[in-house]
């Protein structure tokens, strides 16, 4: 039998939530932002009601960068019961969701298959906001409960965006594959944490990790709670061998939301699995040497490894731009694990410096690749043949992203997968062959990745047709200022590296 | 940042500009977009006029510095070789002020002049974009404050010059011309580099400033003649690029380019970079590296004054002209006369400038006849362009008032008190290498002169040779047989003439007209103090010059062994000497051969205009007869020295020699090997079977096939069932799990 709390408890109670508002703005705003959208759906009418509400969530979530600047001023620290934390490095995640919720924003804006597909666009921007959320609330959650909950926000609102063209049959079989595969993880990773608790009675990842550190733990159930729960953080990343739905999704979903998931749901598996590796698995002096006997490390490296090679070989084989992609995001899911296993200050850096060249580059690389199929209808590779002297600019474009995907000079694709191999290489020999792999994988991608600019400029188109695609004005600008950003931070690279620095304190604290 | 580093990066980014503009846009524009090139260069002649005023007549302070750098690449602290830092800056003094001001406005003047010059032309536009882009890596040449900077300018410069050398590339003269140019250029630069290398390696840091602090602190870890060989290296750079002797090969050659451009960057601005750079980094030449630069701007001077006096194309004889006057600043750096150096740099650039501006003209309203054989009378036809080419004549061969005459005096009178201050003997060579170039260039402008403008026309007597270049044009044009009258030129080709003629008279410089040292010139430019000198501990005042010549007297203090004594050292006062004895020395000998150098030069110009009156105008004596008469001097001389004759013997034969043989290894040794290792390959191979065809296609192949066929069988994984998945994930953490529980257990 439960006792009620007292009066002054529930004072108490009250209180506290009150004073963690204050660091809440932000995801209150969202929040109300999401509302409203539905609110202004049904209120709307008219032909232009899509590109009305595009628009509002456009700048309404531009006008959450405002709330956001502000937090960099406050106290970092835990908040909720120690549900929720405000740090430098959930500031930086929560710039890079709503960044990315606009460019999935901006895409499909840009997507004419949304005209051909949706008859009303209702709830849709509603749910990009959701999804914007629930990754804000991974990237800043501390609790076990506020990491199942927010993760399955963004699940949920994935699987419906994924299947928004309801007519579309790949779409739909997008979504219910995602469903299903996203349900099976999500039990895993449960089942997992239900384990950590039986064993510490905590759910705050900290209070864990000195429980943990205190009193011991059984290995063989701490093995089996880790690797349930990395099945749940590895579905979210899209690493080997958690990939499978991804290829099957990315192809099926409309593009702005393929682009979305494989950039911004990546990134938040990556901003928990990095905080949740950190704090709740407890580690000395030099990473994962205390906990009894077990290598993580190999756990990681294999994971990481097996996603290098299998993205970049498979994607070889693939016809399909967008499935060619998503196949290259598994290899990208490895590239940023290797920053992970290094699990030091330098990797947390690199982790992020590529987090946000791979935000620019891919999401410019499917930017390009809606602009072309509004044009030509299709993604197929062999429909990009002779497009370069249609549509010379995207040509280029297309061709500069590619390049930096690929981690060639002078984009800013080399900085990123030289701030990881360098960090490899600063933590010693045994980390060389790991580098190495990475190099060569890069260079198996190389081929593919050139596949379309071979196709677009070298190759003549099947069915010749002089009249050149013109994007219109407002696309062609976008691609040339992404372009342009590609090389820039290329060439100027210290202001980024600089806030990934800056961004890697956890808990306002420097881990190391 | 000071403003006017605001202002020089505005200067240095807008001809960028233009050349983005015009490259890409030039079709697109009407007239091919040239008024953009014409405007932007005005507004940036204007900022660099302003910035000009504001230093040189505003602060009058021959210290004036100002310096703005940033951290252009921060790579952190490299193992094995430290904190490794690129900066990357400005930095702005009366040095760099009167360089911006030149540069820009014969840069504009050139832009102008080729509106006129150049109509008509099939890559009109191009022409402008090409021009732009060697404006901004030029200035970014004189704005630079850094080693580095200079050497990414130094290259972006070589390539404009290859770009424009080659502007008519249909032509393969002009296409030869191009490769020699940069390969020539290469050569030296590769020098350079090593040099900047060498002074890398020892501190750090490419900025001059902090070397020459280090250096004058005694921070320079290696041998003396280390800092020497480094000196002669970073002169390599110059030798290169201000085509002193023996890299000088490729700067006649070059005049297969638009006459614009043989006046902007062949006379005036690029090749005198090699000068402006060893001005740059003239305190940290030791006295041994000074030696060679000495002789060898010497002996240019020299030798390309003799090619000079028989050559009969109007821009050849300007070419080696050019050579010669390098030839001239390198020796007046060599021997220690700075300012009388750069004096002579800035001259010239003018008056060389307006020389070829003029012989362009001349060519233009010849029908691009070039041969001054086939010209004469055009002073009736063409007197601005008569009047404008004779003041720079006069300024060339150096004729009192103009001021042509004030600098090479400057340097002459350094070169003598240079040999008396070594002591005589051999050195009494470098002044006297000068004295005999300055007769022969009195000479050699007279002759072209009178051959070009006086006497009657000789168009007639040209024969008709079928494999003549210019005849063959002239049929082209359906002029066979008629001869147009020649006209003077346009306005926007004539007032660019007017101007620099205007800028080789002596006022400009100096009250004076027969001492520079008088003027501001020389007050502003003053020899910095060397950092690698002998270190004597400052006495007072070894050679008290006070109120006396700017040019000789004045000096900069060095405390030895400070560390900061660069900066030390550029806090003028009035009046003071240098710490090291050497410079000193010099500075106080020159001051006192000034006089005696007038006099000996005059002499020799006179003498070189009696004799070039002699020859061509009282014709006492045949020019013809006498070339037979010293026949094998004429055809040293005709032949260019033979300069090209032995590098393509030694040079050029010996590479093509080395690639013979290379080739020859390769296709004989390396290939037999390959073909052996091939053939008892196929032998293996077809003994066992289909198997090894793999491993005869080599690595490439088998790696890809391999990458291929693994993606083939792993892309089976994804079958397109969900069920399928979600057992792949099961068994993958069963794995997992077994492995480590297999682990735990053992």
């Amino acid at each position: 039998m439960f006792e009620l709390p007292s009066g002054a408890e529930i004072q108490s109670i009250i209180s506290i939530l009150k004073s963690g508002l204050g660091f809440f703005i932000p995801e209150i705003y969202l929040s109300i932002l999401f509302m409203g959208l539905i609110i202004l759906d049904l209120a709307l009418k008219g032909r232009n009601k899509s590109g009305i509400l595009g628009w509002a969530t456009l700048i309404g979530l531009g006008g959450s960068f405002y709330f956001i600047a502000q937090q960099h001023a406050m106290q970092a620290g835990e908040h909720f019961f120690g549900m929720y934390v405000l740090d430098e490095y959930a500031i930086f995640f929560k710039y890079f969701f709503v960044a990315s919720g606009m460019f999935a924003v901006v895409a499909t804006l840009a997507d004419r298959k949304f005209d051909a597909e949706v008859k009303s666009i209702g709830e849709y921007y509603a749910l990009v906001v959701a999804m914007v959320i629930g990754m804000v609330m991974m990237a800043a959650a501390s609790d076990l409960l506020m990491i199942f909950l927010a993760m399955e926000l963004v699940s949920l609102s994935a699987y419906i965006l994924s299947g928004y063209f309801k007519r579309d049959a790949r779409s739909s079989e997008a979504a219910l594959k995602y469903l299903v595969y996203g349900a099976v993880s999500s039990g895993l990773m449960l089942y997992g944490f239900s384990l950590i608790y039986g064993m510490t009675a905590e759910t705050n990842i900290l209070k864990i990790s000195m429980e943990l550190a205190d009193h011991g733990y059984d290995p063989l159930v701490m093995i089996l709670a880790t690797l349930l729960i990395m099945a749940g953080f590895g579905y979210k990343i899209g690493a080997f061998p958690f990939h499978f739905w991804s290829p099957d999704v990315y192809e099926g979903a409309p593009t702005p939301i393929t682009a979305y998931l494989s950039v911004a749901s990546k990134a938040a598996g990556f901003a928990l699995l990095l905080r949740f590796f950190y704090i709740a698995v407890p580690h000395g002096v030099s990473p994962y040497e205390d906990i009894l006997g077990i290598d993580w490390l190999t756990l990681l490296v294999i994971m990481s490894v097996a996603s290098m090679i299998y993205g970049n070989v498979v994607a070889i084989w693939q016809k399909n731009v967008k499935r060619l992609l998503a196949y290259s995001s598994i290899a990208h899911a490895g590239y940023l694990l290797l920053g992970v296993i290094v699990m030091d200050e330098i990797g947390t850096q690199a982790v992020l410096f590529y987090l946000l060249s791979y935000f620019l580059m891919n999401y410019a690389a499917f930017y390009v690749v809606v602009l072309i199929s509004n044009r030509t209808g299709s993604e197929t590779l062999d429909d990009y043949r002779g497009l370069g002297s249609k549509m010379p600019l995207a040509g280029a474009a297309l061709t500069v992203f590619l390049i930096s995907l690929v981690g060639l000079p002078p984009t800013v694709g080399f900085i990123g997968k030289l701030m990881i191999f360098s960090a490899l290489l600063s933590k010693g020999a045994l980390y060389i062959w790991l580098a190495l792999i990475g190099v060569l994988t890069s260079v198996i991608s190389l081929y593919y990745y050139m596949l379309i600019p071979l196709n677009m400029f070298l190759r003549e188109s099947l069915e010749p047709n002089e009249k050149s695609l013109n994007p219109g004005f407002l696309a062609q600008l976008m691609m040339a200022v992404l372009m342009i950003l590609t090389i820039w931070f290329g060439l100027f690279f210290e202001p980024l590296s600089e806030f990934a620095r800056y961004s890697s304190a956890m808990f306002g604290l420097s881990l190391y | 940042m000071h403003s006017l580093i605001q202002l020089s990066i505005a200067v240095l980014l807008l001809p960028l500009l233009s050349f983005v503009i015009l490259i890409f846009f030039n079709r697109r524009l009407p007239r091919r977009g040239d008024f953009i090139g014409v405007g932007i260069l005005g507004a940036t002649f204007g900022l660099s006029a302003y910035i000009f005023w504001t230093v040189i007549v505003q602060h009058y302070d021959p210290a004036f510095r100002v310096a703005w750098d940033f951290t252009w690449i921060d790579f952190g602290n490299v193992p094995g070789v430290g904190p490794l830092v690129i900066k990357m800056g400005i930095v702005i003094d009366n040095l760099t002020a009167i360089m911006l001001a030149m540069v820009t406005l014969i840069s504009f003047l050139v832009h102008l002049y080729s509106t006129g010059y150049m109509k008509g032309d099939k890559h009109y536009g191009r022409f402008f974009a090409y021009l732009g882009i060697f404006t901004f890596s030029m200035l970014g040449i004189v704005l630079a404050d850094n080693l580095f900077a200079i050497y990414i300018f130094w290259e972006l410069v070589g390539l404009s010059s290859y770009l424009l050398i080659g502007f008519f590339f249909e032509k393969e003269s002009a296409a030869d011309a191009q490769k020699k140019a940069f390969l020539a250029n290469r050569v030296g630069d590769i020098g350079m580099w090593l040099g900047i290398l060498i002074l890398y390696s020892q501190f750090h840091t490419f900025s001059y400033h902090e070397i020459f602090g280090h250096l004058a602190a005694g921070e320079f870890g290696m041998s003396h003649a280390w800092l020497t060989a480094a000196g002669i290296l970073l002169f390599m750079g110059c030798v290169g690029k201000s085509a002193q002797f023996p890299l000088h090969v490729w700067l006649p050659d070059a005049m297969e380019g638009p006459t614009p451009v043989s006046a902007l960057i062949h006379a005036a601005t690029m090749v005198a970079a090699g000068v402006y750079f060893v001005a740059r980094i003239f305190v940290l030449l030791t006295p041994e590296a000074l030696y060679v630069i000495s002789f060898v701007g010497a002996f240019t001077a020299f030798m390309a004054a003799t090619i000079a006096i028989t050559q009969h194309d109007i821009k050849r004889v300007l070419a080696y002209s050019t050579v010669s006057q390098l030839g001239y600043m390198v020796l007046g750096l060599g021997v220690g006369a700075y300012s009388a150096a750069i004096f002579h740099l800035v001259t010239h650039a003018f008056f060389k400038a307006c020389l070829f501006l003029g012989s362009g003209a001349i060519i233009h309203a010849m029908h691009h006849e070039q041969d001054m054989r086939w010209m004469g009378g055009l002073r009736k036809n063409m007197p601005w362009t008569f009047v404008t080419f004779s003041v720079a004549t006069l300024a060339l061969a150096g004729l009192p008032l103009s001021s042509g005459f004030m600098s090479k005096d400057a340097i002459l009178a350094g070169a003598i008190g240079f040999a008396q201050a070594e002591g005589g003997g051999i050195y009494y060579l470098v002044p006297f290498l000068g004295f005999i170039s300055a007769l022969m260039t009195a000479f050699y402008m007279g002759r072209q002169i009178w051959l070009v403008f006086f006497g009657e026309s000789r168009t007639h007597l040209k024969p008709a040779a079928p494999d003549d270049h210019h005849a063959a044009h002239a049929h082209d044009d359906g002029h066979e047989g008629e001869h147009h009258a020649v006209h003077e030129v346009a306005w926007n080709m004539r007032l660019p003439l007017v101007i620099l003629a205007a800028l080789s008279i002596f006022v400009v410089y100096s009250p004076d007209p027969l001492d520079g040292g008088k003027g501001w010139f020389m007050h502003m430019i003053q020899t910095p103090a060397t950092v690698v000198g002998e270190t004597v501990h400052a006495e007072p005042a070894l050679h008290m010059e006070a109120g006396e010549s700017l040019a000789a007297g004045e000096g900069h203090e060095v405390v030895p062994g400070h560390g900061a004594a660069q900066m030390h050292a550029e806090t003028h006062t009035e009046g003071h000497t240098f710490a090291d004895p050497r410079q000193a020395e010099i500075g106080h000998l020159s001051h006192a051969a000034h006089n005696q150098a007038i006099m000996i030069s005059s002499i020799m110009v006179a003498l070189g205009i009696v004799l070039a009156l002699v020859f061509y105008v009282f014709r006492l004596i045949d020019p013809d007869k006498t070339a037979k008469a010293i026949r094998p001097l004429y055809l040293l001389s005709f032949n260019k020295w033979y300069w090209d004759e032995i590098y393509n013997a030694t040079v050029i034969k010996g590479s093509l020699g080395i690639a013979r043989l290379l080739s020859w290894f390769d296709a004989n040794i390396v290939d037999g090997v390959v073909n052996g290792v091939a053939t008892l390959t196929r032998k293996f191979a077809f003994a066992n079977g289909s198997f090894d065809r793999y491993a005869v296609d080599g690595m490439v192949n088998f790696t890809a096939f391999f990458v291929n066929t693994s993606g083939a069988f792993m892309k089976k994984l994804q079958t397109g069932k969900v069920q399928t998945y979600v057992v792949m994930v099961i068994l993958a953490l069963f794995g997992y799990f077994v492995y480590y529980f297999t682990q735990l257990v053992y």
